[in-house]
């Protein structure tokens, strides 16, 4: 789903509708959460409530809601709207239902009386669901309030009632038309129209100026006329941000020049806010935060922390799925605040006791205190090493006697359970041995717990013998079992190395490693691990696909591979589409793991090395065999073109064009991209760049540089799998936006010419850090 | 059961050994459920661009400044512009020549120069001469803004050690 673009986009990569504007982070998380939850009523609230559809995606009136994650389609302006729904959802005008409804209504504008009827009801209803969230919001106010919330009553039905019309005005226009030439005096309808006007492309600025004026003359409130001309001017620019600046400056008109000014200081808010998260993010207090957490993360401790922490939360926890519901209930709720202001209570104390004495220690007497006290203990142990000695004994005895409770009265269980029954304990160590498959330290005591029953159970000797075999058993396991957590055989469950993607880690094991090999028939066994953590990486798990090659002269055994793959047998390569593959994930809070396990059999000796890859993770849309298109009528030669023209298969690629979609995608940083386009490659989208003529230069990557950003590609000469530059002009745009923003937070740190640009103007550079890295 | 005879003791022995047997095979198969990949994946770090073009230092940071921060046009600039811009056409192509190409790219509202030619300053010479023979002045280039770039397949062969400056002369 793109946020900045003017379209909205399901996952299922169909066009369903179009974004009246870019959306905010709350916007972009409820849309999110609606489609996660396949809730489209409630995505399409969500649309309603913040006037994020544009006017003419009145179709989505044709479809079920239910179906509109499947059957999402896009129908340009001016074409007829779809066939009657094929079933309106039922109501009376409350909330979503007022929206199926009235969007049901237009779909099949029978009579003018009853469209303006269900307008009304829909305006209604909007404006009911607003007086419900205010009351909970009164209640409870939201931490960060909606800027898109109307402020009152009246503005959600006004708003509601204009959004209505607009819909009708751009789905179907001859009707709007039609009514209004009937209905002069509407003058809702009359301004939809007007507002829908200001959307053809080949409008002129008299035109225009025809079309306000007459917007104005139709306001009635000589207060709202302000607002009214202020609106037009917006949406103008909206529709087209430079026949609105060409415009203002050509003619000299103030208010198209205040609205161009107005967007110019809402560009400029946008960029300060990225490079403030830009700043942070490259500053070296950011980076060394990062880097001491991603170092923890990885050490030994680290590690058997976070085994220990899941290990103890998978045993005792609630799943996670429960916990959210439940925390979500009246009473989760009630539990939740009960336990903040328990903890808060209970740690008021403590609190002032450290205010006091971190304030004490400030003191130079409590700096001298310290000093003192910390000489104090050195010669205490230096003068009396039995002391301390006595200490490190007390310390070991009280461990020690911890472990012998638990040894006796684990000892005590076990004899009981041994002389039950022998069938009990063997039922026992079957779970045992089924909780031994969940990498936790209580599936692996309870395993060996249970193995040890069953044996001892099934032995021919009972009474003291038996007891002490029990107590020895049970030690033995506790120290076996406390070992194997805190000294795990090399290398086994080490966390995936992270990758240079934010936020993800993933690996692939496939051993032996050389020089050992596998006996002759047997097969070799690859598992992966990928991890993601939503709260680094900004990148959507469902955009991802992990591929792997694997060597010729050797066949997947289907049987034993796990997952939803896809198999390319010629091509050797078996990749998962994440978005395919839900089922197989485990969460974590933030976190997302996928365990895939593929067997490969082997057909002769083969010494081969065996990779993964990400698909996705740089260009989301370009995917597909790139069409090659002829030279353009000799625009496009063997000589400017060597590797053909594979950037404007259509011959539509002008630098206006460019700019235009840099415009559309990133209009903050459009001029920016604009230079960088130039600078490598000089605005041709079929560049090619693998080594210079003396070949003192060359491109790091073996396939070479392509395209108008000069960006690689992922897998040469596979198809669909091409990502990057070798596109139309247009995937090339956009696929250099968003490595941008997805895949290396806005730094721009991929182009060597965004480097040149930092070096000589400071202000292009994402930080301090970043500009002094430069020079 | 009492322990009596040497068998009871053998019989003691063995299921002793059995179970620490048993401890170490489920310890070692609990280890090896638990246990992750052996070998980590080769991590391809991304890559990055390479720089062709040695520009001379600050002025592609100046011409990107040129082209945010305007200056607004003197009155014979701005009369010399809009009538070689009406001129120009809805193509914006102002005039082609064996070394360079000038033409005025409407969505950026700039002269872009592209140079086609090895001879680089030959070529920006007689560009920046063109241009002020349509009547713009030194100041004028510099703030319509005016804006020289390499051809691709000439940056391709021309030396690494030729500095580029994509500034008309006195920017």
């Amino acid at each position: 789903m793109a946020d900045n673009a003017d379209d909205l986009r399901l996952k299922n990569g169909r066009w369903f509708a179009s974004l009246a504007r870019p959306l905010n982070p709350q916007e972009r998380q409820a849309l999110l959460e609606a489609l996660q939850k396949q809730d489209y009523q409630e995505f399409i609230n969500v649309c309603v409530r913040n006037n994020i559809l544009n006017p003419q995606s009145a179709f989505i009136a044709g479809l079920d809601w239910q179906d509109l994650g499947a059957e999402g389609i896009k129908i340009p302006l001016g074409e007829p709207l779809p066939a009657e729904p094929k079933q309106a959802p039922s109501g009376t005008g409350v909330g979503t239902a007022a929206v199926g409804i009235g969007l049901a209504a237009l779909s099949r504008p029978e009579k003018y009386e009853d469209f303006k009827k269900r307008a009304t009801n829909y305006a209604e209803g909007v404006a009911q669901q607003w007086e419900k969230e205010e009351e909970k919001i009164l209640k409870k106010p939201p931490k960060t309030p909606d800027p898109n919330r109307p402020a009152s009553r009246q503005e959600a039905y006004g708003r509601a009632e204009k959004y209505y019309h607009d819909l009708l005005a751009g789905g179907n226009t001859k009707q709007a038309k039609k009514w209004l030439s009937e209905n002069p005096g509407d003058i809702h309808l009359a301004q939809a129209v007007d507002r829908h006007e200001l959307q053809r492309r080949n409008l002129t600025y008299e035109e225009f100026q025809s079309i306000r004026q007459r917007y104005l003359e139709r306001t009635p409130d000589p207060q709202a006329k302000e607002l009214a001309d202020r609106e037009m001017n917006d949406l103008m620019l909206l529709h087209s941000h430079d026949r609105a600046r060409e415009w203002a400056k050509k003619y000299n008109d103030p208010a198209l020049g205040a609205a161009v000014e107005r967007k110019r200081l809402l560009d400029e808010e946008s960029i300060n806010r990225s490079r403030i998260r830009r700043t942070y993010h490259n500053s070296r207090l950011g980076k060394q935060i990062s880097r001491t957490r991603d170092k923890f993360k990885e050490s030994r401790t680290g590690r058997g922390l976070s085994r220990v922490n899941k290990s103890f939360w998978a045993a005792v926890g609630l799943p996670s799925a429960v916990a959210n519901r439940l925390s979500q209930t009246g009473a989760g709720r009630l539990i939740s605040r009960a336990k903040d202001r328990f903890s808060s209570a209970l740690g008021t104390p403590g609190r002032a006791i450290n205010k006091v004495k971190n304030r004490l220690a400030n003191t130079r007497l409590g700096r001298f205190a310290a000093r003192a006290n910390r000489a104090r203990k050195k010669i205490s142990n230096l003068l009396n090493p039995a002391t301390y000695l006595q200490w490190l004994f007390k310390r070991a005895t009280q461990g020690a006697l911890g472990g012998a409770v638990g040894g006796v009265a684990s000892a005590a269980l076990s004899f009981v359970s041994g002389i039950v029954t022998t069938v009990g304990a063997a039922a026992t160590a079957a779970l045992g041995f089924l909780a031994a498959k969940i990498p936790f330290i209580i599936g692996k005591i309870s395993a060996l717990i249970g193995t040890i029953l069953g044996l001892i159970g099934s032995l021919p000797i009972s009474g003291p013998a038996l007891g002490v075999i029990v107590a020895l058993s049970v030690v033995i396991i506790l120290f076996a079992s406390i070992a194997g957590v805190f000294f795990p055989p090399p290398d086994a469950g080490q966390f995936p190395e992270e990758s240079p993607y934010p936020g993800i880690a993933y690996s692939i094991a496939c051993p032996p490693e050389a020089p050992e090999s596998i006996p002759s028939g047997s097969n070799i066994r690859c598992d992966i691990i990928f991890i993601h953590d939503s709260s680094l990486s900004s990148v959507s798990l469902d955009d991802l696909t992990l591929v792997s090659d694997f060597p010729s002269g050797t066949e997947l055994v289907e049987a034993q591979t796990t997952g939803n793959y896809i198999l390319d047998p010629e091509g050797g390569i078996i990749s998962w589409a994440l978005s395919e593959n839900s089922s197989f994930a485990t969460r974590n809070e933030t976190q997302t793991s996928y365990n895939f396990t593929y067997v490969l059999n082997p057909l002769r000796d083969i010494t081969a090395d065996i990779t993964l890859s990400i698909e996705g993770l740089s260009d989301d849309s370009g995917r597909g065999d790139p069409a090659v298109g002829d030279d353009c009528t000799g625009q496009y030669t063997q000589q400017n073109s060597p590797q053909g023209n594979f950037g404007d298969p259509e011959c539509d690629f002008t630098k206006n064009g460019l700019k235009d979609e840099l415009d559309r995608i990133d209009r903050p940083n459009a001029e920016f991209w604009y230079l960088i386009a130039e600078c490598e490659s000089g605005h041709r989208p079929n560049a090619y760049f693998r080594c210079n003529a003396d070949r003192t230069i060359c491109t790091p990557q073996v396939t070479g540089a392509w395209g108008l950003f000069q960006m690689s590609i992922s897998r040469p000469n596979r198809a669909p799998y091409y990502a990057g530059g070798r596109g139309p002009w247009e995937d090339q745009t956009r696929g250099a936006v968003n490595r941008n923003k997805k895949v290396i937070n806005e730094s721009f740190d991929y182009w060597a010419c965004e480097e040149i640009v930092c070096r000589d103007n400071r202000s292009m550079c994402t930080s301090n850090d970043q500009y002094i890295s430069r020079n | 059961m009492k322990i009596k005879t040497n068998k009871d003791y053998l019989l003691l022995a063995f299921s002793f050994v059995l179970i620490i047997i048993m401890v170490i095979l489920a310890v070692y198969l609990t280890q090896k459920e638990i246990g992750g990949p052996q070998k980590k994946a080769p991590i391809t770090t991304p890559p990055e661009t390479v720089q062709r073009v040695k520009y001379k230092s600050g002025t592609l940071g100046k011409a990107f400044d040129k082209l945010v921060n305007r200056v607004p046009l003197t009155s014979p600039d701005l009369a010399v512009k809009n009538r070689v811009i009406s001129q120009a056409g809805e193509s914006g192509l102002i005039i082609r020549t064996e070394k360079y190409v000038i033409e005025y790219v409407r969505a950026m509202d700039d002269f872009e120069i592209e140079i086609l030619t090895t001879d680089i300053e030959v070529a920006k010479r007689e560009a920046e001469a063109y241009l002020k023979s349509q009547g713009f002045s030194s100041q004028g280039l510099c703030n319509l803004p005016a804006r020289f770039y390499l051809n691709f397949e000439v940056s391709k062969i021309i030396s690494p050690q030729v500095v580029f400056d994509p500034l008309p002369q006195g920017c």
